[in-house]
């Protein structure tokens, strides 16, 4: 496990160094007159880590451009106003294989992946649940931590969960974490009839046991600190592959995932970065309190993935 | 106002000082943790307290761990299930201040607490509520329930705002800003969440609760975050200035709130709610800093009880 990725700046090597042998990842930044995420796009861009193409109201993108003394020069822009214009536009370029992944920038997720997602033309794949992934990187735990899903799935079910973590292995995978440790999060470490979240976890767990989910070890239901503290995991009592060091932590229902979060990127100070995955590109985006950093860290994972897919 | 758990401590030890002193009553006192705490807590001069348990074991517990039990009041009673009725007997004759959980399951502590037999039922919902001293907060942030109802229904979360707002007050807190948490800050049909809180809302601002300012649905950021209640722009008392985030599940108690303790360095303390008398509980796996305050509280809250008796 010498070449797993712990760090964003590992991260941002590693993609460097796939488009050595690759193509760099094409990018569509929509609603590209948000100065945080066309700052961070061509920052990414002059670091000959993306291939950006702007969309958005070009007059606007320009002024903002200009405000923060940014050199658009070299990038093409696709001139639309209305929400839903970018949004086809932007479909049309995947379709089309212009782009290998989506920045969102000033336009709502909610918006995006009605339109985006829509039959018969979208992005979505078949079989494929969509899931919004953020990956954590803090001072007080030894690798990158994979949560999900904050930001798509409202109240999984088991089959959506099954889906949700699906998407996060394949990632975890391409981080060089070859077996990752999936932790069923919940309020305790023992099934409780009266919690169905302990009952959803261990039905996944033993799923895994019985050799129909594979290439992770999964483990539920898991509280918060069991899953990541080694030293609670064993005053609990907890033996398993995945207790004290999971790499996948997967969130009982949006509100949890969500202010989890938050409260990572506020009180936490983690650094962050944030995908909607399982469609056909990868969407790089983040939430409003996160760091211009943050937003970059998006866009290089986002890219990762795309690359990582090609 | 009480801005931290050291405030906490410092506030029950002025109890102390003037003459104010809590007594808790522990039920089922062999256990080591507790028996730790509870010295801590008596050293520190935040309160007195009455042992009810298996003497023998309580004497061997003290001995191994070498946890003196000088000053505390051991009352011999091996049976587990009457060492918890004693516990709770000597609250409801207001000789003890708070129950603390020993070596017993909540439920049948709680069992105990709620036995008509000593009418300590306030006729509201029992809740925990978690007290954060968060390094980055400008002040306490309590967080609830993580610990009584799995899946509040919309009355039973009026019993829990009610439950932390009362907390609040105990802390010097006026008014308490409640915050009603969801994923969005707006009411979106596909998050239910959204649409019970928004309706919280409308209920908690026709009882007309005093001292108690609430929004919602608020996402977290949104609640705790100046920089985004300033983004927002939204004339919101709550934005960016919650005392309580008001949570739907369990889960979103208990997540978010560990993830902010191993990660955010947050010291916690929490107690239960919505009897008589505030019930203390510590885990096992709380430090001893968060465990001394947790007892404080339990202090604060019972005095807050007993100030306001008769007020209905």
């Amino acid at each position: 496990m010498s070449d797993q990725i712990k760090t964003f700046d590992r991260l941002v090597s590693a993609t460097k160094r796939i488009e050595t042998s690759k193509k760099r990842a094409r990018a569509a930044l929509v609603g590209a007159e948000e100065p945080s995420y066309l700052k961070m796009t061509i920052r990414a861009a002059e670091e000959g880590l993306i291939e950006p193409i702007l969309i958005g109201p070009k007059n606007k993108i320009e002024e903002n451009a200009k405000a923060n003394d940014l050199d658009l020069s070299s990038l093409q822009i696709i001139d639309r106003d209305s929400k839903v214009d970018m949004i086809i536009e932007t479909v049309k370029l995947v379709v089309d294989d212009k782009v290998d992944f989506i920045i969102r920038g000033n336009i709502t997720t909610g918006l995006m992946l009605a339109r985006m997602f829509e039959r018969p033309n979208g992005l979505r794949v078949r079989k494929n649940i969509l899931s919004h992934l953020a990956i954590f990187e803090h001072e007080l735990y030894p690798r990158l931590l994979i949560m999900s899903d904050g930001g798509v799935t409202v109240a999984p079910n088991i089959d959506q969960k099954l889906g949700i973590i699906l998407n996060s292995v394949r990632v975890a995978n391409m981080l060089g974490v070859e077996m990752p440790r999936v932790a069923m999060m919940a309020a305790v470490e023992v099934i409780y009839t009266a919690m169905p979240v302990t009952m959803d976890g261990a039905v996944i767990s033993k799923m895994q046991d019985k050799g129909q989910i594979n290439n992770c070890y999964i483990d539920g239901p898991l509280s918060m600190d069991v899953a990541l503290v080694p030293e609670v995991a064993e005053q609990k009592g907890v033996k398993s592959e995945v207790a004290g060091r999971a790499d996948i932590i997967i969130m009982p229902n949006i509100e949890t995932g969500n202010a989890t979060y938050k409260a990572m990127s506020i009180f936490a100070k983690a650094k962050t970065a944030s995908v909607i995955v399982g469609g056909k590109v990868p969407i790089a985006l983040s939430s409003r309190c996160d760091t211009t950093d943050n937003i970059f860290n998006s866009l290089v994972l986002a890219s990762f993935i795309a690359l990582n897919d090609k | 106002m009480i801005k931290s758990s050291q405030e906490i401590i410092a506030a029950a030890q002025k109890l102390s000082q003037n003459g104010k002193r809590r007594r808790i009553s522990v039920a089922v006192a062999q256990d080591a943790d507790v028996l730790g705490a509870v010295r801590s807590a008596y050293d520190d001069g935040i309160c007195d307290a009455s042992l009810f348990g298996d003497g023998q074991k309580i004497k061997n517990l003290s001995e191994e761990n070498q946890i003196s039990l000088d000053g505390l009041d051991v009352i011999d009673q091996p049976d587990a299930s009457k060492a918890v009725l004693q516990a709770v007997e000597l609250a409801s004759t207001g000789e003890a201040d708070a129950v603390m959980k020993g070596f017993v399951s909540t439920s049948a502590l709680l069992k105990g607490v709620l036995d008509k037999r000593f009418n300590l039922r306030a006729g509201s919902t029992l809740s925990h509520v978690a007290v954060l001293t968060l390094p980055g907060y400008h002040k306490l942030l309590m967080v609830t329930d993580g610990g009584m109802i799995v899946k509040p229904r919309l009355e039973q979360k009026l019993g829990i705002l009610k439950n932390a707002v009362l907390v609040g007050k105990a802390l010097g807190i006026d008014p308490v800003r409640v915050a009603l948490s969801a994923a969005a800050d707006t009411v979106i049909d596909k998050m239910p969440q959204t649409k019970e809180n928004a309706e919280l809302v409308k209920i908690v601002k026709a009882e007309n609760i005093a001292g108690c300012e609430v929004a919602g649905p608020m996402s977290f950021d949104f609640a705790t975050s100046a920089d985004v209640a300033a983004m927002e722009g939204i004339d919101n008392p709550v934005a960016g200035n919650a005392d309580v985030y008001l949570v739907s599940s369990i889960e979103e108690c208990n997540i978010t709130t560990k993830s902010m303790i191993i990660f955010a360095r947050a010291i916690f303390a929490g107690v239960i709610v919505g009897a008589r008398v505030p019930v203390s509980l510590v885990s096992r796996t709380d430090p001893v800093i968060g465990k001394k305050t947790s007892i404080a509280l339990a202090c604060l809250v019972s005095d807050y009880y007993r100030r306001t008796e008769g007020e209905g």
